[in-house]
C-alpha cells in the first residue's frame, strides 16, 4: 500500500516543488518536498519500499526538471535511503531529531549532485552563487519543513493496511 | 550476520547507483526521450494548472500589495497637505483674529471726535528701566512725542514715556509711576488712579472723598485734570471698595478692561499734547 501512496504524494509534491513553491523562493531557495518527504518516509519504511520511494521521487523531480537527466536526482535519494537504514540497523535507538540531519545530509548531497550534472553539461555555475542563493535557502526551508512532513507523512503511514514488515521491523 | 547485512547493502546500493547511471546516460543521449515524454505530460500538465493558480493568487497579493502602496503613498500626499492647510489655517485665523481686533480699534477712532491716532503694533513687553511698559513700532517718524496718551477701543493704555525714530516706550496705567486722574461714571466724583505694577491690570483708585458712594462695576473715565490725558477715555472698572472711616478718603480697587500681558494694537493719539501745569505752581510758590 505505501508503493501506492508513495506514486501519489510524490507525485503531488514534485507538481507543487515545481509550481507553487516556485511562488515562494527564498533567493533561489525553495523547499525541496520529495526529498524530504522520502527521507522521512524511509525512516519507518522498510527498505524495499524506501528505495521505491527514492526512485520514484527522484524521477518524478528529474521529469519536471528539463535541465537534469533522469536518474540524477534519484543518486542522492537512494545514497540517503541508504544511509537512514544503516543507521537505524547500527544503533538500538535513534532519536527522531536525527532525521533533521539526514534532511540536511541530503540536501547538501542532492545539490552537490545537480552541481556535477549542471558542469558536466556545460552550464556555467559559480559555486559560492550557488552555494549561497540555492543551497543554503533551501537547506533552511527543509530543516524547517522536515518535523511538520514527518509528522504530516507518519499520519499516513500509521493507517496503512500493511504488516509489522512494512515499518522496516523484519526488513532492516 | 550484520556483516552480511551491510555487504548486501553495499551491493545493492552500487548496482542502484549503476542503475541511475544507465539511466542518467540514456536520458543525455535522448533514448528515454518518449518515456520521459509519456511521464512528462499529465505531470507537467497539472503543474502548469497549479502554477496558473499559484500566480492568480499571487498576483492578486501582489495587486493588493500595489493597492497598499499606493495607499501609503496617497496617505503622505494627503498628511503633506493637511500639514500645509494646518498651517494655512493657522494664518488665516491669526489675520481674522487681526481683522477684528483692528475692526474694533476702527469702529472705535470712528466713534471720537477731534482725535487722531496712529495705529501701532506692540513689538515688545516688559520692565524697561524699572517702567513697567510695552515697545511699539511706531516713532518720532510717524509723529509721536514723549506725553501722547495711548488707548485702544477697550480704554487707555499710558502714555509715550520715551520714544526714538521709530520706537516708543510706553508707560503703562499699571505702572507703579503712573497717576491718572479720574471721574466716576455715576456719580461724577474725581479721583486718581495709580498702577499696582502688575501685569494683571490692577490699578488702585485713590483720593475719592468718603460721601461718595462708590459702586462694584462702575466704569471710571479719564476726567481731563491735569492736562496729561483727554477727558472720557475709559480707564477701568470698580472691583471693591475699602472704605475707611479713620481716612480723609476713600480707596477701590479698579480692574483695567485692557489684558496687558496679550495686547498687541494700540491707538496713539497724535492731536492731544500734555500741558505741563507745574509752571502755574511755581508761580503760585
Amino acid at each position: 500500500m505505501g508503493y501506492y501512496v508513495g506514486v501519489l504524494f510524490l507525485a503531488l509534491f514534485a507538481i507543487l516543488e515545481n509550481s507553487v513553491l516556485i511562488d515562494f523562493r527564498l533567493l533561489d531557495g525553495q523547499p525541496s518536498l520529495v526529498l524530504v518527504a522520502v527521507i522521512t518516509w524511509a525512516w519507518h519504511a522498510d527498505f524495499t519500499e524506501a528505495i521505491f520511494w527514492a526512485f520514484v521521487g527522484g524521477i518524478a523531480l528529474d521529469i519536471l526538471n528539463p535541465i537534469i537527466p533522469m536518474g540524477t536526482s534519484v543518486i542522492a535519494m537512494v545514497v540517503m535511503i541508504f544511509a537512514v537504514k544503516t543507521i537505524e540497523r547500527t544503533f538500538y535507538q535513534v532519536s527522531i531529531f536525527a532525521l533533521i540531519g539526514f534532511v540536511a545530509f541530503g540536501t547538501l548531497l542532492h545539490h552537490i549532485i545537480i552541481f556535477l550534472a549542471f558542469t558536466l553539461q556545460g552550464i556555467s555555475v559559480i559555486p559560492v552563487e550557488y552555494v549561497q542563493n540555492y543551497t543554503l535557502p533551501t537547506l533552511a526551508f527543509n530543516l524547517i519543513g522536515t518535523m511538520p512532513m514527518y509528522w504530516f507523512l507518519r499520519r499516513f503511514q500509521k493507517r496503512l493496511p500493511q504488516s509489522q514488515s512494512a515499518w522496516g521491523i523484519s526488513s532492516r | 550476520m550484520r556483516r552480511n547485512w551491510f555487504a548486501s547493502r553495499l551491493i545493492l546500493l552500487g548496482l542502484l547507483i549503476l542503475i541511475c547511471f544507465g539511466l542518467i546516460a540514456l536520458s543525455a543521449l535522448g533514448i528515454t526521450r518518449p518515456i520521459e515524454n509519456l511521464l512528462s505530460t499529465p505531470l507537467s500538465w497539472v503543474t502548469h494548472i497549479f502554477s496558473d493558480a499559484s500566480d492568480a493568487v499571487i498576483n492578486s497579493n501582489g495587486d493588493d500589495v500595489q493597492s497598499i502602496a499606493e495607499l501609503e503613498a496617497r496617505n503622505a500626499e494627503l498628511e503633506r497637505q493637511l500639514a500645509q492647510l494646518q498651517g494655512e489655517l493657522i494664518t488665516l485665523r491669526e489675520i481674522d483674529a487681526d481683522y477684528a481686533r483692528l475692526t474694533n480699534l476702527l469702529d472705535y477712532v470712528n466713534s471720537t471726535e477731534n482725535m487722531e491716532f496712529v495705529t501701532a503694533d506692540v513689538i515688545d513687553r516688559g520692565q524697561y528701566g524699572f517702567i513697567n511698559s510695552i515697545i511699539i513700532n511706531k516713532g518720532t517718524r510717524d509723529g509721536l512725542v514723549i506725553g501722547m496718551p495711548v488707548t485702544t477701543d477697550l480704554g487707555l493704555v499710558g502714555r509715550v514715556w520715551r520714544v526714538t525714530s521709530n520706537t516708543a516706550q510706553i508707560q503703562l496705567v499699571t505702572d507703579r509711576n503712573s497717576s491718572v486722574s479720574v471721574r466716576l461714571q455715576n456719580t461724577r466724583a474725581e479721583g486718581s488712579i495709580q498702577g499696582e505694577g502688575l501685569n494683571t491690570g490692577s490699578l488702585e483708585l485713590l483720593y475719592v472723598p468718603l460721601d461718595i458712594d462708590i459702586t462694584a462695576g462702575e466704569l471710571l473715565y479719564t476726567s481731563g485734570l491735569g492736562a496729561n490725558f483727554p477727558a472720557d477715555i475709559p480707564v477701568g472698572q470698580v472691583v471693591s471698595v475699602s472704605n475707611v472711616e479713620s481716612e480723609l478718603t476713600q480707596e477701590a480697587q479698579i480692574s483695567s478692561l485692557i489684558d496687558f500681558t496679550t495686547l498687541e494694537q494700540v491707538l496713539v493719539i497724535t492731536n492731544f499734547e500734555p500741558a505741563d501745569l507745574s509752571v502755574f505752581e511755581e508761580v503760585e510758590q
